[in-house]
Protein backbone atom coordinates (compact mmCIF):
# COMPACT_ATOMS: atom_id res chain seq x y z
CA UNK A 1 0.00 0.00 0.00
CA UNK A 2 2.96 2.05 0.73
CA UNK A 3 3.91 2.33 -3.02
CA UNK A 4 0.40 3.61 -4.21
CA UNK A 5 -0.35 5.53 -1.13
CA UNK A 6 -0.41 9.59 -1.78
CA UNK A 7 3.53 10.97 -0.59
CA UNK A 8 3.85 13.28 1.93
CA UNK A 9 4.39 16.88 0.53
CA UNK A 10 3.81 20.52 1.38
CA UNK A 11 1.84 21.02 4.37
CA UNK A 12 -1.89 23.27 3.43
CA UNK A 13 -3.74 24.92 5.88
CA UNK A 14 -7.17 24.08 7.16
CA UNK A 15 -8.17 26.72 4.50
CA UNK A 16 -7.62 23.67 2.00
CA UNK A 17 -10.85 21.76 3.58
CA UNK A 18 -13.14 24.70 2.41
CA UNK A 19 -14.43 23.32 -1.08
CA UNK A 20 -13.94 19.73 0.31
CA UNK A 21 -16.73 17.18 0.93
CA UNK A 22 -16.04 14.42 3.67
CA UNK A 23 -18.11 11.50 3.49
CA UNK A 24 -17.86 8.71 5.84
CA UNK A 25 -19.03 6.24 9.01
CA UNK A 26 -18.81 7.17 12.64
CA UNK A 27 -14.97 7.38 12.47
CA UNK A 28 -15.52 10.92 9.59
CA UNK A 29 -18.68 11.58 12.30
CA UNK A 30 -15.83 12.09 14.85
CA UNK A 31 -13.39 14.10 12.68
CA UNK A 32 -16.51 16.31 12.13
CA UNK A 33 -16.72 16.65 15.78
CA UNK A 34 -13.36 16.78 16.69
CA UNK A 35 -10.75 17.48 14.39
CA UNK A 36 -11.25 21.31 14.39
CA UNK A 37 -11.86 21.35 10.64
CA UNK A 38 -15.20 23.15 10.07
CA UNK A 39 -14.47 24.08 7.01
CA UNK A 40 -15.50 20.98 5.18
CA UNK A 41 -19.02 20.05 3.98
CA UNK A 42 -19.63 16.53 5.86
CA UNK A 43 -21.78 13.54 4.67
CA UNK A 44 -21.50 11.21 7.94
CA UNK A 45 -23.77 8.69 9.46
CA UNK A 46 -22.58 6.38 12.41
CA UNK A 47 -22.81 2.24 10.86
CA UNK A 48 -22.52 3.79 6.85
CA UNK A 49 -21.79 1.22 4.92
CA UNK A 50 -21.15 0.62 0.93
CA UNK A 51 -24.01 -0.77 0.17
CA UNK A 52 -26.51 1.73 1.58
CA UNK A 53 -24.72 4.29 -0.05
CA UNK A 54 -24.09 2.41 -3.34
CA UNK A 55 -28.38 1.38 -2.80
CA UNK A 56 -29.14 5.02 -2.28
CA UNK A 57 -30.78 4.52 1.25
CA UNK A 58 -31.79 7.66 2.64
CA UNK A 59 -30.23 7.39 5.82
CA UNK A 60 -28.54 10.95 5.70
CA UNK A 61 -30.61 13.32 7.99
CA UNK A 62 -31.22 16.99 7.08
CA UNK A 63 -33.03 18.96 8.82
CA UNK A 64 -35.88 16.51 9.42
CA UNK A 65 -35.71 15.22 5.97
CA UNK A 66 -33.30 12.00 5.08
CA UNK A 67 -31.42 11.95 1.70
CA UNK A 68 -29.12 9.41 0.42
CA UNK A 69 -25.46 10.35 -0.16
CA UNK A 70 -26.02 10.39 -3.39
CA UNK A 71 -28.62 13.18 -3.28
CA UNK A 72 -26.56 15.00 -0.39
CA UNK A 73 -23.12 14.75 -2.93
CA UNK A 74 -25.26 16.25 -5.87
CA UNK A 75 -26.44 19.41 -4.52
CA UNK A 76 -23.01 21.34 -4.40
CA UNK A 77 -19.69 20.75 -6.90
CA UNK A 78 -16.46 20.10 -4.61
CA UNK A 79 -12.94 20.12 -5.58
CA UNK A 80 -12.37 17.48 -3.14
CA UNK A 81 -13.72 14.11 -2.23
CA UNK A 82 -12.88 12.18 0.91
CA UNK A 83 -13.97 8.71 1.56
CA UNK A 84 -13.51 7.03 4.75
CA UNK A 85 -15.69 3.59 4.76
CA UNK A 86 -15.56 0.65 5.63
CA UNK A 87 -15.13 -0.36 9.52
CA UNK A 88 -19.16 -1.39 9.53
CA UNK A 89 -18.43 -3.78 6.94
CA UNK A 90 -16.13 -5.93 8.28
CA UNK A 91 -18.98 -8.32 9.83
CA UNK A 92 -19.65 -9.40 6.77
CA UNK A 93 -16.42 -11.17 5.66
CA UNK A 94 -16.63 -9.89 2.09
CA UNK A 95 -13.70 -7.73 1.33
CA UNK A 96 -13.44 -8.65 -2.82
CA UNK A 97 -17.37 -7.44 -2.61
CA UNK A 98 -16.31 -4.50 -0.26
CA UNK A 99 -14.24 -3.40 -2.84
CA UNK A 100 -16.32 -3.95 -6.05
CA UNK A 101 -19.27 -1.59 -4.65
CA UNK A 102 -16.31 0.77 -3.39
CA UNK A 103 -15.64 0.96 -7.10
CA UNK A 104 -19.62 1.73 -7.78
CA UNK A 105 -18.96 4.67 -5.48
CA UNK A 106 -16.03 5.99 -6.60
CA UNK A 107 -17.64 5.97 -9.94
CA UNK A 108 -20.52 7.60 -8.96
CA UNK A 109 -18.90 10.22 -6.74
CA UNK A 110 -17.32 11.07 -10.57
CA UNK A 111 -20.13 11.11 -12.21
CA UNK A 112 -21.47 13.83 -9.69
CA UNK A 113 -18.17 15.38 -9.07
CA UNK A 114 -16.83 15.71 -12.36
CA UNK A 115 -14.16 17.95 -11.13
CA UNK A 116 -13.16 16.79 -8.05
CA UNK A 117 -10.16 14.57 -6.75
CA UNK A 118 -11.21 11.87 -5.02
CA UNK A 119 -9.16 10.42 -2.09
CA UNK A 120 -10.09 7.20 -1.01
CA UNK A 121 -8.75 6.32 3.07
CA UNK A 122 -7.83 2.76 4.03
CA UNK A 123 -9.02 1.56 6.91
CA UNK A 124 -7.13 2.65 9.83
CA UNK A 125 -6.52 -0.41 12.27
CA UNK A 126 -7.96 -0.88 15.37
CA UNK A 127 -6.24 -1.79 19.07
CA UNK A 128 -7.38 -5.51 19.88
CA UNK A 129 -7.42 -5.03 23.96
CA UNK A 130 -9.29 -2.14 24.04
CA UNK A 131 -11.73 -3.40 21.58
CA UNK A 132 -12.53 -6.49 24.46
CA UNK A 133 -12.61 -4.05 26.94
CA UNK A 134 -15.15 -2.37 25.12
CA UNK A 135 -17.25 -5.09 24.08
CA UNK A 136 -16.94 -4.77 20.51
CA UNK A 137 -17.81 -7.61 17.88
CA UNK A 138 -15.10 -10.02 17.39
CA UNK A 139 -14.97 -9.39 13.11
CA UNK A 140 -13.58 -5.64 14.36
CA UNK A 141 -9.96 -6.83 14.11
CA UNK A 142 -6.64 -6.24 12.40
CA UNK A 143 -6.63 -9.38 10.14
CA UNK A 144 -9.72 -8.47 8.27
CA UNK A 145 -8.78 -4.90 8.08
CA UNK A 146 -5.88 -5.87 6.51
CA UNK A 147 -7.74 -8.02 3.70
CA UNK A 148 -10.45 -5.26 3.17
CA UNK A 149 -7.34 -2.67 2.79
CA UNK A 150 -5.85 -5.21 0.23
CA UNK A 151 -8.63 -5.43 -2.08
CA UNK A 152 -9.87 -1.77 -1.40
CA UNK A 153 -6.23 -0.49 -2.61
CA UNK A 154 -6.63 -2.37 -5.82
CA UNK A 155 -10.29 -1.14 -6.49
CA UNK A 156 -8.92 2.39 -5.89
CA UNK A 157 -6.08 2.06 -8.06
CA UNK A 158 -7.65 0.76 -11.27
CA UNK A 159 -10.10 3.84 -10.71
CA UNK A 160 -7.12 6.32 -10.67
CA UNK A 161 -8.40 7.87 -7.51
CA UNK A 162 -5.60 8.94 -4.37
CA UNK A 163 -5.34 6.64 -1.71
CA UNK A 164 -4.66 8.05 1.67
CA UNK A 165 -3.26 6.07 4.08
CA UNK A 166 -3.14 7.77 7.88
CA UNK A 167 -1.70 4.30 9.98
CA UNK A 168 1.57 4.88 10.12
CA UNK A 169 0.50 8.50 12.53
CA UNK A 170 -1.77 5.80 14.36
CA UNK A 171 -0.35 2.52 15.18
CA UNK A 172 2.17 1.31 17.52
CA UNK A 173 5.13 -0.82 17.28
CA UNK A 174 2.63 -4.32 16.60
CA UNK A 175 0.50 -2.48 13.94
CA UNK A 176 -2.40 -1.82 16.54
CA UNK A 177 -4.34 1.63 16.96
CA UNK A 178 -2.21 2.98 19.75
CA UNK A 179 -4.11 2.86 22.86
CA UNK A 180 -3.30 6.40 23.80
CA UNK A 181 -5.37 7.77 20.58
CA UNK A 182 -8.30 5.67 21.10
CA UNK A 183 -11.79 5.78 23.12
CA UNK A 184 -12.95 1.91 22.44
CA UNK A 185 -10.62 0.77 20.56
CA UNK A 186 -11.76 2.01 17.22
CA UNK A 187 -12.76 5.70 17.67
CA UNK A 188 -9.74 8.03 18.03
CA UNK A 189 -9.89 10.31 20.78
CA UNK A 190 -9.18 14.18 20.34
CA UNK A 191 -5.72 13.75 19.50
CA UNK A 192 -6.51 11.25 17.19
CA UNK A 193 -8.64 13.36 15.16
CA UNK A 194 -6.41 16.50 15.22
CA UNK A 195 -3.40 13.88 13.99
CA UNK A 196 -5.79 12.71 11.48
CA UNK A 197 -6.26 16.11 10.30
CA UNK A 198 -2.60 16.80 10.07
CA UNK A 199 -1.97 13.51 8.13
CA UNK A 200 -4.86 14.80 5.62
CA UNK A 201 -3.33 18.17 5.15
CA UNK A 202 0.42 17.02 4.33
CA UNK A 203 -0.77 14.26 1.77
CA UNK A 204 -2.93 16.14 -0.55
CA UNK A 205 -1.57 15.09 -3.50
CA UNK A 206 -0.49 18.43 -4.74
CA UNK B 1 -41.41 54.99 59.77
CA UNK B 2 -40.58 53.67 63.37
CA UNK B 3 -37.84 51.32 63.68
CA UNK B 4 -39.78 48.89 64.95
CA UNK B 5 -41.21 48.66 62.34
CA UNK B 6 -38.47 48.07 59.82
CA UNK B 7 -37.57 44.44 60.25
CA UNK B 8 -40.92 42.88 60.19
CA UNK B 9 -41.33 44.77 56.99
CA UNK B 10 -38.08 43.20 55.77
CA UNK B 11 -39.21 39.45 56.92
CA UNK B 12 -42.61 40.19 55.36
CA UNK B 13 -41.16 41.13 51.82
CA UNK B 14 -38.45 38.41 51.93
CA UNK B 15 -41.40 35.66 53.17
CA UNK B 16 -43.81 36.81 50.61
CA UNK B 17 -40.88 36.86 47.42
CA UNK B 18 -39.86 32.83 48.69
CA UNK B 19 -43.69 31.99 47.73
CA UNK B 20 -44.17 33.86 44.31
CA UNK B 21 -42.40 31.17 42.15
CA UNK B 22 -39.50 32.94 40.99
CA UNK B 23 -37.83 31.91 38.07
CA UNK B 24 -34.81 29.69 37.75
CA UNK B 25 -31.65 31.09 36.36
CA UNK B 26 -30.78 30.62 32.78
CA UNK B 27 -28.74 28.05 32.06
CA UNK B 28 -25.04 28.89 31.97
CA UNK B 29 -22.17 27.35 29.26
CA UNK B 30 -20.66 26.28 32.60
CA UNK B 31 -23.56 24.27 33.00
CA UNK B 32 -22.51 21.08 31.08
CA UNK B 33 -19.50 20.31 32.54
CA UNK B 34 -20.71 20.62 35.92
CA UNK B 35 -23.43 17.90 34.93
CA UNK B 36 -20.96 15.68 33.47
CA UNK B 37 -18.64 16.03 36.64
CA UNK B 38 -22.09 14.79 38.29
CA UNK B 39 -21.42 11.19 37.19
CA UNK B 40 -24.45 10.38 35.39
CA UNK B 41 -22.91 9.60 31.64
CA UNK B 42 -21.17 6.58 30.73
CA UNK B 43 -17.36 6.58 29.33
CA UNK B 44 -15.30 10.25 28.80
CA UNK B 45 -17.69 13.12 27.45
CA UNK B 46 -15.31 15.54 24.70
CA UNK B 47 -15.75 18.79 23.99
CA UNK B 48 -16.92 19.41 20.42
CA UNK B 49 -15.38 22.17 18.63
CA UNK B 50 -17.28 25.33 19.07
CA UNK B 51 -17.24 25.90 15.38
CA UNK B 52 -18.77 22.62 14.52
CA UNK B 53 -21.87 22.53 16.97
CA UNK B 54 -24.33 24.70 14.92
CA UNK B 55 -23.80 21.91 12.21
CA UNK B 56 -24.67 19.41 13.98
CA UNK B 57 -28.14 20.58 15.51
CA UNK B 58 -28.67 23.08 12.24
CA UNK B 59 -28.52 25.77 14.18
CA UNK B 60 -27.69 29.39 12.61
CA UNK B 61 -24.61 29.96 14.02
CA UNK B 62 -25.57 33.77 14.13
CA UNK B 63 -28.18 32.89 16.57
CA UNK B 64 -26.26 31.06 18.84
CA UNK B 65 -24.43 33.81 21.81
CA UNK B 66 -22.81 31.18 23.22
CA UNK B 67 -22.52 27.25 23.08
CA UNK B 68 -21.30 23.98 24.09
CA UNK B 69 -21.71 20.81 23.52
CA UNK B 70 -19.68 17.52 25.08
CA UNK B 71 -20.05 14.15 23.25
CA UNK B 72 -18.98 10.58 23.79
CA UNK B 73 -15.86 10.36 21.43
CA UNK B 74 -16.43 6.07 22.04
CA UNK B 75 -19.79 6.47 19.88
CA UNK B 76 -19.83 2.49 19.56
CA UNK B 77 -20.75 2.12 23.16
CA UNK B 78 -22.62 5.49 24.34
CA UNK B 79 -24.79 7.95 22.97
CA UNK B 80 -24.27 10.55 25.82
CA UNK B 81 -24.19 14.06 24.84
CA UNK B 82 -24.45 17.26 26.98
CA UNK B 83 -24.83 20.86 25.40
CA UNK B 84 -26.12 24.05 26.52
CA UNK B 85 -27.24 26.58 23.91
CA UNK B 86 -27.50 30.80 24.70
CA UNK B 87 -29.25 31.75 22.13
CA UNK B 88 -30.28 35.81 21.16
CA UNK B 89 -33.47 35.41 22.75
CA UNK B 90 -36.86 32.75 24.01
CA UNK B 91 -37.44 32.82 20.03
CA UNK B 92 -34.31 31.61 18.98
CA UNK B 93 -34.18 29.23 22.48
CA UNK B 94 -37.20 27.63 21.03
CA UNK B 95 -35.90 26.45 17.82
CA UNK B 96 -32.88 25.72 19.53
CA UNK B 97 -34.68 23.16 21.64
CA UNK B 98 -36.38 21.83 18.32
CA UNK B 99 -33.03 21.13 16.78
CA UNK B 100 -32.33 19.08 19.79
CA UNK B 101 -35.54 16.83 19.46
CA UNK B 102 -34.65 16.57 16.13
CA UNK B 103 -31.07 15.71 16.60
CA UNK B 104 -32.73 13.19 19.34
CA UNK B 105 -35.11 11.75 16.40
CA UNK B 106 -32.67 11.22 14.08
CA UNK B 107 -30.32 9.45 16.96
CA UNK B 108 -32.72 7.37 17.87
CA UNK B 109 -33.07 6.59 14.04
CA UNK B 110 -28.76 5.57 13.79
CA UNK B 111 -28.84 3.63 17.07
CA UNK B 112 -31.43 1.22 16.43
CA UNK B 113 -29.20 -0.79 14.60
CA UNK B 114 -25.44 0.92 15.46
CA UNK B 115 -25.81 0.49 19.10
CA UNK B 116 -29.74 -0.98 19.71
CA UNK B 117 -28.80 -0.72 23.96
CA UNK B 118 -28.60 2.94 23.51
CA UNK B 119 -32.24 3.83 22.23
CA UNK B 120 -33.58 4.10 25.22
CA UNK B 121 -31.23 7.03 26.72
CA UNK B 122 -31.85 8.51 23.59
CA UNK B 123 -35.60 8.64 24.16
CA UNK B 124 -35.44 9.78 28.11
CA UNK B 125 -33.44 12.78 26.88
CA UNK B 126 -33.61 15.50 28.85
CA UNK B 127 -34.03 19.05 26.62
CA UNK B 128 -35.45 22.11 29.19
CA UNK B 129 -35.50 25.08 28.28
CA UNK B 130 -35.36 28.67 30.51
CA UNK B 131 -35.66 31.93 28.87
CA UNK B 132 -33.38 32.01 25.99
CA UNK B 133 -31.19 29.15 26.98
CA UNK B 134 -31.52 25.75 26.65
CA UNK B 135 -30.14 22.24 27.95
CA UNK B 136 -29.77 19.18 26.34
CA UNK B 137 -28.56 16.01 28.47
CA UNK B 138 -28.41 12.35 26.99
CA UNK B 139 -27.08 9.96 29.97
CA UNK B 140 -28.15 6.66 32.38
CA UNK B 141 -31.59 7.55 32.65
CA UNK B 142 -31.84 6.30 36.66
CA UNK B 143 -28.32 9.23 37.34
CA UNK B 144 -30.05 11.78 35.04
CA UNK B 145 -32.59 13.35 36.98
CA UNK B 146 -31.05 13.57 40.25
CA UNK B 147 -28.45 15.25 39.26
CA UNK B 148 -29.61 17.79 37.10
CA UNK B 149 -32.08 18.05 40.28
CA UNK B 150 -28.62 18.33 42.71
CA UNK B 151 -27.56 21.55 40.33
CA UNK B 152 -30.85 22.75 40.54
CA UNK B 153 -30.74 22.41 36.49
CA UNK B 154 -33.76 20.17 36.10
CA UNK B 155 -37.76 21.16 35.65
Amino acid sequence: MDALAVAEGEAKDSSWFSDAVMIGDSRMDGFRMYSGVSEADYIVRAGMTVWEVAEEKRDIAMGGTKYSTYQVLGQKQYAKVYLSIGINELGYYNPTGYAETYGKIIDKARELQPNAQIYVMALIPVNAQVCRENGQRDYINNDLIWQYNDALVQVAAEKGVLILDPTPIFTDENGELSKELTSDGVHFKKDGYTAWKDYLLCHTGT
Amino acid sequence: MKKGFIWPLLLFVLLTSCGNGLEAAPYQIEDAKALIDQGAFSGALTEVDKEVVPLIYGLEDTAIKESVCYTAANSSVSADEVAVFVMEDAAGAEAAAAACRQRMEDQVDIYQTYGPDQVPRLEAATILQRDNTVLLAVGEPEKLPEALKELGLGE
